[in-house]
Protein backbone atom coordinates (compact mmCIF):
# COMPACT_ATOMS: atom_id res chain seq x y z
CA UNK A 1 0.00 0.00 0.00
CA UNK A 2 1.21 3.22 -0.71
CA UNK A 3 2.69 4.51 2.51
CA UNK A 4 -0.40 3.79 4.33
CA UNK A 5 1.23 2.36 7.08
CA UNK A 6 3.28 5.88 7.60
CA UNK A 7 0.62 7.68 7.45
CA UNK A 8 -1.12 6.36 9.51
CA UNK A 9 1.37 5.79 12.02
CA UNK A 10 1.60 9.50 12.12
CA UNK A 11 -1.90 10.15 12.52
CA UNK A 12 -1.52 7.89 15.00
CA UNK A 13 1.00 9.82 16.92
CA UNK A 14 -0.55 13.33 16.06
CA UNK A 15 -3.99 11.83 17.86
CA UNK A 16 -2.29 10.62 20.69
CA UNK A 17 -0.50 13.90 21.36
CA UNK A 18 -3.71 16.02 20.95
CA UNK A 19 -5.46 13.97 23.70
CA UNK A 20 -2.98 14.37 25.79
CA UNK A 21 -2.01 18.05 25.21
CA UNK A 22 -5.86 18.51 25.89
CA UNK A 23 -6.30 17.31 29.05
CA UNK A 24 -2.91 19.28 30.08
CA UNK A 25 -4.44 22.22 28.95
CA UNK A 26 -7.64 21.51 30.61
CA UNK A 27 -5.55 20.60 34.16
CA UNK A 28 -4.03 23.69 33.71
CA UNK A 29 -6.65 26.08 33.26
CA UNK A 30 -8.56 25.72 30.40
CA UNK A 31 -12.65 25.04 30.93
CA UNK A 32 -14.30 21.49 31.44
CA UNK A 33 -13.59 19.09 28.60
CA UNK A 34 -12.51 21.92 26.44
CA UNK A 35 -8.58 21.60 26.18
CA UNK A 36 -9.16 22.25 23.00
CA UNK A 37 -12.17 23.55 21.00
CA UNK A 38 -11.74 25.48 17.78
CA UNK A 39 -15.46 26.78 17.88
CA UNK A 40 -15.44 27.37 21.54
CA UNK A 41 -11.95 29.42 20.95
CA UNK A 42 -13.11 31.38 17.77
CA UNK A 43 -16.12 32.10 19.81
CA UNK A 44 -14.17 33.40 22.62
CA UNK A 45 -12.20 35.64 20.25
CA UNK A 46 -14.77 36.86 18.58
CA UNK A 47 -15.86 38.29 22.25
CA UNK A 48 -12.45 39.95 23.23
CA UNK A 49 -12.81 42.00 19.56
CA UNK A 50 -16.14 42.54 20.96
CA UNK A 51 -18.15 41.22 18.02
CA UNK A 52 -20.50 40.39 21.17
CA UNK A 53 -21.25 41.00 24.19
CA UNK A 54 -21.76 37.80 26.50
CA UNK A 55 -19.29 38.50 29.04
CA UNK A 56 -18.80 35.36 30.02
CA UNK A 57 -17.22 33.81 26.62
CA UNK A 58 -14.87 36.73 25.65
CA UNK A 59 -10.75 35.71 25.60
CA UNK A 60 -8.28 36.35 23.18
CA UNK A 61 -7.43 32.58 22.84
CA UNK A 62 -3.61 31.70 22.34
CA UNK A 63 -4.41 27.96 21.12
CA UNK A 64 -6.60 29.27 17.76
CA UNK A 65 -3.09 31.89 16.65
CA UNK A 66 -0.61 29.03 17.67
CA UNK A 67 -2.46 26.41 15.25
CA UNK A 68 -2.74 28.54 12.31
CA UNK A 69 0.80 30.03 12.95
CA UNK A 70 2.19 26.04 13.34
CA UNK A 71 1.12 25.07 10.37
CA UNK A 72 2.06 28.35 8.60
CA UNK A 73 5.14 28.02 9.95
CA UNK A 74 6.17 24.20 8.81
CA UNK A 75 4.13 24.48 4.91
CA UNK A 76 6.83 27.46 4.49
CA UNK A 77 9.64 25.29 6.26
CA UNK A 78 8.54 22.19 4.00
CA UNK A 79 7.50 24.05 0.66
CA UNK A 80 4.09 23.52 1.06
CA UNK A 81 2.82 27.26 1.69
CA UNK A 82 0.67 26.96 -1.77
CA UNK A 83 -1.74 30.25 -1.67
CA UNK A 84 -5.22 29.26 -3.26
CA UNK A 85 -8.05 31.39 -3.71
CA UNK A 86 -11.60 31.81 -5.56
CA UNK A 87 -13.53 28.50 -4.63
CA UNK A 88 -16.71 29.63 -3.63
CA UNK A 89 -15.54 32.16 -1.03
CA UNK A 90 -19.00 33.59 -0.08
CA UNK A 91 -20.67 30.35 -0.13
CA UNK A 92 -17.64 28.67 2.07
CA UNK A 93 -18.34 32.17 4.41
CA UNK A 94 -22.05 31.41 4.87
CA UNK A 95 -21.14 27.51 5.57
CA UNK A 96 -18.30 28.56 8.05
CA UNK A 97 -21.36 30.61 9.78
CA UNK A 98 -23.85 27.63 9.78
CA UNK A 99 -21.28 25.38 10.78
CA UNK A 100 -20.61 27.48 14.16
CA UNK A 101 -24.00 28.03 14.75
CA UNK A 102 -24.35 24.21 14.62
CA UNK A 103 -21.17 24.12 17.19
CA UNK A 104 -22.63 26.19 19.37
CA UNK A 105 -26.17 24.64 19.85
CA UNK A 106 -23.97 21.77 20.41
CA UNK A 107 -21.43 23.33 22.75
CA UNK A 108 -18.68 22.23 20.88
CA UNK A 109 -16.74 21.42 17.50
CA UNK A 110 -16.04 17.90 16.35
CA UNK A 111 -12.67 18.10 18.64
CA UNK A 112 -14.37 18.40 21.60
CA UNK A 113 -16.85 16.40 20.76
CA UNK A 114 -14.57 13.62 21.12
CA UNK A 115 -13.03 15.34 24.11
CA UNK A 116 -16.49 15.25 25.96
CA UNK A 117 -17.09 11.77 24.74
CA UNK A 118 -13.72 10.76 26.09
CA UNK A 119 -14.22 12.41 29.64
CA UNK A 120 -17.64 10.13 29.88
CA UNK A 121 -19.85 12.62 28.45
CA UNK A 122 -22.78 10.71 26.59
CA UNK A 123 -24.36 13.87 24.95
CA UNK A 124 -21.61 13.69 22.69
CA UNK A 125 -22.30 10.01 21.84
CA UNK A 126 -25.63 11.76 20.44
CA UNK A 127 -23.92 14.70 18.76
CA UNK A 128 -21.51 11.93 17.30
CA UNK A 129 -23.94 10.31 15.60
CA UNK A 130 -25.42 12.96 14.11
CA UNK A 131 -22.07 14.42 13.09
CA UNK A 132 -21.58 11.08 11.32
CA UNK A 133 -25.08 11.48 9.59
CA UNK A 134 -23.93 15.10 8.41
CA UNK A 135 -21.10 13.63 6.76
CA UNK A 136 -23.26 10.73 5.45
CA UNK A 137 -25.48 13.39 4.06
CA UNK A 138 -22.99 15.03 2.72
CA UNK A 139 -20.84 12.01 1.05
CA UNK A 140 -23.80 11.10 -0.95
CA UNK A 141 -23.67 14.45 -2.84
CA UNK A 142 -20.01 14.46 -2.91
CA UNK A 143 -20.59 11.36 -4.22
CA UNK A 144 -22.85 11.89 -7.05
CA UNK A 145 -20.98 15.53 -8.40
CA UNK A 146 -21.51 18.23 -5.57
CA UNK A 147 -17.93 20.61 -5.49
CA UNK A 148 -17.49 24.22 -4.48
CA UNK A 149 -15.20 24.73 -7.34
CA UNK A 150 -11.41 24.95 -7.96
CA UNK A 151 -8.90 26.79 -6.18
CA UNK A 152 -6.28 28.88 -8.00
CA UNK A 153 -3.17 29.93 -7.20
CA UNK A 154 -2.79 33.63 -5.94
CA UNK A 155 0.18 35.81 -4.94
CA UNK A 156 2.11 34.23 -1.75
CA UNK A 157 1.20 37.64 -0.05
CA UNK A 158 -2.44 37.30 -0.13
CA UNK A 159 -1.69 33.79 1.58
CA UNK A 160 0.27 35.34 4.23
CA UNK A 161 -2.20 37.35 5.05
CA UNK A 162 -4.31 35.39 7.82
CA UNK A 163 -1.60 34.33 9.15
CA UNK A 164 -0.01 37.89 9.41
CA UNK A 165 -3.77 38.94 11.15
CA UNK A 166 -2.74 36.14 13.86
CA UNK A 167 0.74 37.12 14.57
CA UNK A 168 -1.06 40.97 14.74
CA UNK A 169 -3.56 39.31 17.41
CA UNK A 170 -1.08 37.90 19.65
CA UNK A 171 1.10 41.11 19.36
CA UNK A 172 -1.95 42.37 20.90
CA UNK A 173 -2.44 40.34 23.21
CA UNK A 174 0.63 40.22 24.53
CA UNK A 175 1.63 43.89 24.85
CA UNK A 176 -1.47 46.12 24.25
CA UNK A 177 -4.26 43.56 26.30
CA UNK A 178 -6.45 46.52 26.79
CA UNK A 179 -7.86 46.62 23.41
CA UNK A 180 -9.17 43.49 23.96
CA UNK A 181 -12.19 42.22 26.39
CA UNK A 182 -11.46 39.39 28.86
CA UNK A 183 -13.73 37.49 31.52
CA UNK A 184 -13.63 37.50 34.12
CA UNK A 185 -15.94 34.62 35.20
CA UNK A 186 -17.48 31.96 33.19
CA UNK A 187 -15.56 29.89 30.43
CA UNK A 188 -13.95 32.36 28.86
CA UNK A 189 -12.04 33.27 32.26
CA UNK A 190 -10.73 29.96 32.40
CA UNK A 191 -7.35 29.28 30.58
CA UNK A 192 -3.90 27.83 30.79
CA UNK A 193 -0.65 29.78 30.96
CA UNK A 194 -0.65 31.76 27.64
CA UNK A 195 3.19 30.72 26.77
CA UNK A 196 1.98 27.37 27.35
CA UNK A 197 -1.13 27.13 25.27
CA UNK A 198 0.57 29.19 22.14
CA UNK A 199 3.67 26.20 22.33
CA UNK A 200 1.04 23.70 22.74
CA UNK A 201 -0.99 25.14 19.56
CA UNK A 202 2.07 25.52 17.61
CA UNK A 203 3.51 21.99 17.76
CA UNK A 204 -0.22 21.31 17.75
CA UNK A 205 -0.54 22.92 14.65
CA UNK A 206 2.37 21.99 12.69
CA UNK A 207 1.91 18.03 13.51
CA UNK A 208 -1.84 18.36 12.07
CA UNK A 209 -0.86 20.24 8.55
CA UNK A 210 2.20 17.09 8.24
CA UNK A 211 -0.73 14.89 9.30
CA UNK A 212 -4.08 16.50 7.46
CA UNK A 213 -5.23 15.16 10.48
CA UNK A 214 -9.52 16.50 10.10
CA UNK A 215 -11.88 15.40 12.17
CA UNK A 216 -14.58 15.05 9.48
CA UNK A 217 -11.99 13.74 6.81
CA UNK A 218 -11.75 10.57 8.58
CA UNK A 219 -15.72 9.86 8.58
CA UNK A 220 -16.37 11.13 5.06
CA UNK A 221 -13.22 8.73 3.47
CA UNK A 222 -14.97 5.62 4.88
CA UNK A 223 -18.08 6.47 2.99
CA UNK A 224 -16.57 7.57 0.00
CA UNK A 225 -13.94 4.82 -0.92
CA UNK A 226 -13.71 2.87 2.58
CA UNK A 227 -10.74 4.21 3.76
CA UNK A 228 -9.60 3.78 7.13
CA UNK A 229 -6.27 6.23 6.91
CA UNK A 230 -7.65 9.73 8.28
CA UNK A 231 -9.66 7.93 10.97
CA UNK A 232 -6.70 7.14 12.86
CA UNK A 233 -5.91 10.28 14.13
CA UNK A 234 -10.09 10.91 15.66
CA UNK A 235 -9.97 7.78 16.94
CA UNK A 236 -6.21 8.00 18.65
CA UNK A 237 -7.27 11.41 20.31
CA UNK A 238 -10.30 9.25 21.63
CA UNK A 239 -8.03 7.05 23.23
CA UNK A 240 -5.28 9.56 24.41
CA UNK A 241 -8.02 11.50 25.78
CA UNK A 242 -9.66 8.61 27.87
CA UNK A 243 -6.80 7.45 29.11
CA UNK A 244 -5.77 10.98 30.55
CA UNK A 245 -9.12 11.37 31.83
CA UNK A 246 -9.18 8.39 33.68
CA UNK A 247 -5.48 8.95 34.93
CA UNK A 248 -6.44 12.17 36.80
CA UNK A 249 -10.23 11.21 37.46
CA UNK A 250 -11.80 13.32 34.81
CA UNK A 251 -13.97 10.58 33.42
CA UNK A 252 -17.38 10.56 34.56
CA UNK A 253 -20.05 8.33 32.49
CA UNK A 254 -23.45 9.83 31.87
CA UNK A 255 -25.56 12.43 30.35
CA UNK A 256 -26.59 14.60 33.44
CA UNK A 257 -23.93 17.21 35.07
CA UNK A 258 -21.44 17.64 32.39
CA UNK A 259 -19.50 20.54 32.23
CA UNK A 260 -20.34 22.95 29.49
CA UNK A 261 -22.74 20.88 28.24
CA UNK A 262 -26.67 19.48 27.98
CA UNK A 263 -28.61 16.92 27.41
CA UNK A 264 -31.50 18.02 24.41
CA UNK A 265 -30.52 14.36 22.66
CA UNK A 266 -32.88 16.27 19.54
CA UNK A 267 -30.62 19.32 19.21
CA UNK A 268 -27.35 17.48 20.35
CA UNK A 269 -28.19 15.52 17.25
CA UNK A 270 -29.60 17.88 14.45
CA UNK A 271 -26.64 20.85 15.42
CA UNK A 272 -24.16 17.97 14.99
CA UNK A 273 -25.88 17.15 11.82
CA UNK A 274 -25.54 20.23 10.65
CA UNK A 275 -22.08 20.31 11.54
CA UNK A 276 -20.81 17.27 9.55
CA UNK A 277 -23.35 18.42 6.70
CA UNK A 278 -21.47 21.47 6.21
CA UNK A 279 -18.09 20.55 6.93
CA UNK A 280 -18.33 17.86 4.55
CA UNK A 281 -19.20 20.46 1.83
CA UNK A 282 -16.37 22.74 2.84
CA UNK A 283 -13.86 19.58 2.76
CA UNK A 284 -12.94 19.65 6.56
CA UNK A 285 -13.79 20.44 9.97
CA UNK A 286 -13.23 23.50 11.76
CA UNK A 287 -9.13 22.23 12.73
CA UNK A 288 -8.84 21.87 9.08
CA UNK A 289 -10.01 25.12 7.99
CA UNK A 290 -7.54 26.56 10.66
CA UNK A 291 -5.19 24.44 9.23
CA UNK A 292 -5.66 24.97 5.89
CA UNK A 293 -5.62 29.16 6.13
CA UNK A 294 -2.30 28.50 7.96
CA UNK A 295 -1.10 27.44 4.26
CA UNK A 296 -2.23 30.07 2.84
CA UNK A 297 -5.67 28.57 1.58
CA UNK A 298 -7.88 32.08 1.33
CA UNK A 299 -10.67 30.18 0.64
CA UNK A 300 -10.08 28.70 4.54
CA UNK A 301 -9.68 31.78 5.64
CA UNK A 302 -12.52 33.10 4.47
CA UNK A 303 -14.23 30.49 6.02
CA UNK A 304 -12.84 30.57 9.53
CA UNK A 305 -14.11 34.75 9.16
CA UNK A 306 -17.47 33.12 8.68
CA UNK A 307 -17.32 31.02 11.52
CA UNK A 308 -15.88 34.10 13.73
CA UNK A 309 -19.65 36.16 12.55
CA UNK A 310 -21.42 32.85 13.48
CA UNK A 311 -19.86 32.95 16.75
CA UNK A 312 -20.83 36.41 17.28
CA UNK A 313 -24.59 36.19 15.70
CA UNK A 314 -24.80 32.84 17.99
CA UNK A 315 -24.26 34.80 21.25
CA UNK A 316 -25.66 38.45 20.00
CA UNK A 317 -28.94 36.22 19.04
CA UNK A 318 -28.98 34.27 21.65
CA UNK A 319 -28.98 31.18 19.07
CA UNK A 320 -25.56 29.75 21.54
CA UNK A 321 -27.49 27.23 24.00
CA UNK A 322 -27.09 27.88 27.72
CA UNK A 323 -25.16 24.82 29.47
CA UNK A 324 -27.11 23.56 31.03
CA UNK A 325 -30.53 24.29 29.94
CA UNK A 326 -29.76 23.89 26.41
CA UNK A 327 -30.97 25.78 23.23
CA UNK A 328 -33.28 28.47 23.03
CA UNK A 329 -35.74 28.68 20.29
CA UNK A 330 -33.72 30.90 18.13
CA UNK A 331 -31.05 28.09 18.42
CA UNK A 332 -33.60 25.55 17.30
CA UNK A 333 -34.69 27.68 14.31
CA UNK A 334 -31.30 28.38 13.31
CA UNK A 335 -30.51 25.02 13.06
CA UNK A 336 -32.76 23.96 10.77
CA UNK A 337 -32.85 27.08 9.26
CA UNK A 338 -29.24 26.21 8.31
CA UNK A 339 -29.52 22.23 6.97
CA UNK A 340 -31.99 23.76 4.98
CA UNK A 341 -29.67 25.91 3.28
CA UNK A 342 -26.91 23.33 3.41
CA UNK A 343 -29.17 20.61 2.17
CA UNK A 344 -30.38 22.91 -0.50
CA UNK A 345 -27.15 24.09 -1.35
CA UNK A 346 -25.58 20.80 -2.00
CA UNK A 347 -28.82 19.81 -4.01
CA UNK A 348 -28.39 22.60 -6.55
CA UNK A 349 -24.51 22.52 -6.67
CA UNK A 350 -25.21 18.59 -7.42
CA UNK A 351 -27.81 18.92 -10.18
CA UNK A 352 -25.58 21.29 -11.71
CA UNK A 353 -22.20 19.70 -11.89
CA UNK A 354 -23.45 16.05 -12.51
CA UNK A 355 -25.10 17.70 -16.00
CA UNK A 356 -21.97 18.92 -17.01
CA UNK B 1 -0.51 -8.01 -11.01
CA UNK B 2 1.16 -5.02 -12.37
CA UNK B 3 4.54 -4.53 -12.69
CA UNK B 4 5.18 -1.55 -9.55
CA UNK B 5 6.68 0.93 -11.78
CA UNK B 6 4.07 1.02 -13.76
CA UNK B 7 1.84 2.34 -10.92
CA UNK B 8 0.19 5.61 -11.33
CA UNK B 9 -2.13 8.02 -9.07
CA UNK B 10 -3.76 10.30 -10.17
CA UNK B 11 -5.35 13.52 -8.57
CA UNK B 12 -8.48 15.47 -9.44
CA UNK B 13 -9.83 19.03 -8.03
CA UNK B 14 -12.81 17.16 -7.01
CA UNK B 15 -14.18 13.95 -5.83
CA UNK B 16 -16.31 13.73 -8.68
CA UNK B 17 -13.72 14.26 -11.08
CA UNK B 18 -12.05 11.14 -9.54
CA UNK B 19 -15.49 9.06 -9.32
CA UNK B 20 -15.78 9.87 -12.99
CA UNK B 21 -12.32 9.00 -14.23
CA UNK B 22 -12.64 5.52 -12.55
CA UNK B 23 -15.69 4.90 -14.44
CA UNK B 24 -14.57 6.14 -17.63
CA UNK B 25 -11.30 3.84 -17.39
CA UNK B 26 -12.97 1.17 -15.80
CA UNK B 27 -10.71 -0.35 -13.70
CA UNK B 28 -8.24 1.04 -10.59
CA UNK B 29 -9.08 2.20 -7.29
CA UNK B 30 -9.78 5.20 -5.61
CA UNK B 31 -7.41 6.13 -2.74
CA UNK B 32 -6.85 9.26 -0.24
CA UNK B 33 -4.23 11.25 -1.94
CA UNK B 34 -0.90 10.06 -0.62
CA UNK B 35 0.77 12.47 1.91
CA UNK B 36 3.81 12.46 -0.25
CA UNK B 37 1.96 14.24 -3.08
CA UNK B 38 0.03 16.55 -1.56
CA UNK B 39 -0.89 18.11 1.59
CA UNK B 40 -4.43 18.55 0.55
CA UNK B 41 -6.79 15.77 1.40
CA UNK B 42 -8.98 14.86 -1.58
CA UNK B 43 -9.14 11.50 -3.66
CA UNK B 44 -6.93 10.06 -6.27
CA UNK B 45 -7.20 7.12 -8.52
CA UNK B 46 -4.50 4.38 -8.61
CA UNK B 47 -4.30 2.15 -11.85
CA UNK B 48 -1.49 1.24 -13.96
CA UNK B 49 0.36 3.56 -16.60
CA UNK B 50 -1.16 1.33 -19.48
CA UNK B 51 -4.64 1.73 -18.36
CA UNK B 52 -3.86 5.58 -18.02
CA UNK B 53 -1.92 6.41 -21.34
CA UNK B 54 -5.27 4.45 -22.71
CA UNK B 55 -7.74 6.32 -21.20
CA UNK B 56 -6.33 9.96 -20.05
CA UNK B 57 -8.85 11.81 -22.06
CA UNK B 58 -10.64 13.19 -18.79
CA UNK B 59 -10.07 16.28 -16.13
CA UNK B 60 -7.49 15.90 -13.55
CA UNK B 61 -5.04 18.24 -12.12
CA UNK B 62 -1.95 15.71 -12.29
CA UNK B 63 -0.67 12.34 -12.75
CA UNK B 64 2.41 10.54 -11.05
CA UNK B 65 4.05 7.58 -11.90
CA UNK B 66 5.62 5.74 -8.92
CA UNK B 67 9.32 5.39 -9.19
CA UNK B 68 10.64 3.07 -6.62
CA UNK B 69 10.29 4.59 -3.17
CA UNK B 70 9.64 8.04 -5.20
CA UNK B 71 6.95 9.70 -7.71
CA UNK B 72 7.71 12.09 -10.68
CA UNK B 73 4.97 13.74 -12.46
CA UNK B 74 3.89 12.35 -15.68
CA UNK B 75 4.05 14.38 -18.32
CA UNK B 76 1.18 13.42 -21.48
Amino acid sequence: MISSFKEKRNLAITGALIGVVAIVLMVLGNPGNMGFCIACFIRDIAGSLSLHNTAIVQYMRPEIIGIVLGAFIISVIKGEFKPRAGSAPIMRFVLGFFMMVGALVFLGCPLRMVLRLAAGDMNAFIGLLGFITGIAIGSFFLNNGFSLGRAHDVDRIEGAVFPFINIVLLFILLFFPSLLKFSESGPGSMHAPIVISLLVALIVGMAAQRTRLCMAGGIRDIFLIKDFTLITGFVFIFIAALISNIAIGNFHLGFADQPVAHDKHLWNFLSMALVGLSAAMLGGCPLRQLILAGEGNSDSAVTVLGMLIGAAFSHNAGAASSAGTGPAMIGKVSVVVGLVFCLALAAVITRKRSRQ
Amino acid sequence: MADIREEVVITFFSHYEAVKAKRIIGSGSLIPVPRALSSSCGTALRTELSVFMAHHEFDYDKAYLKEGDSWSVLQV
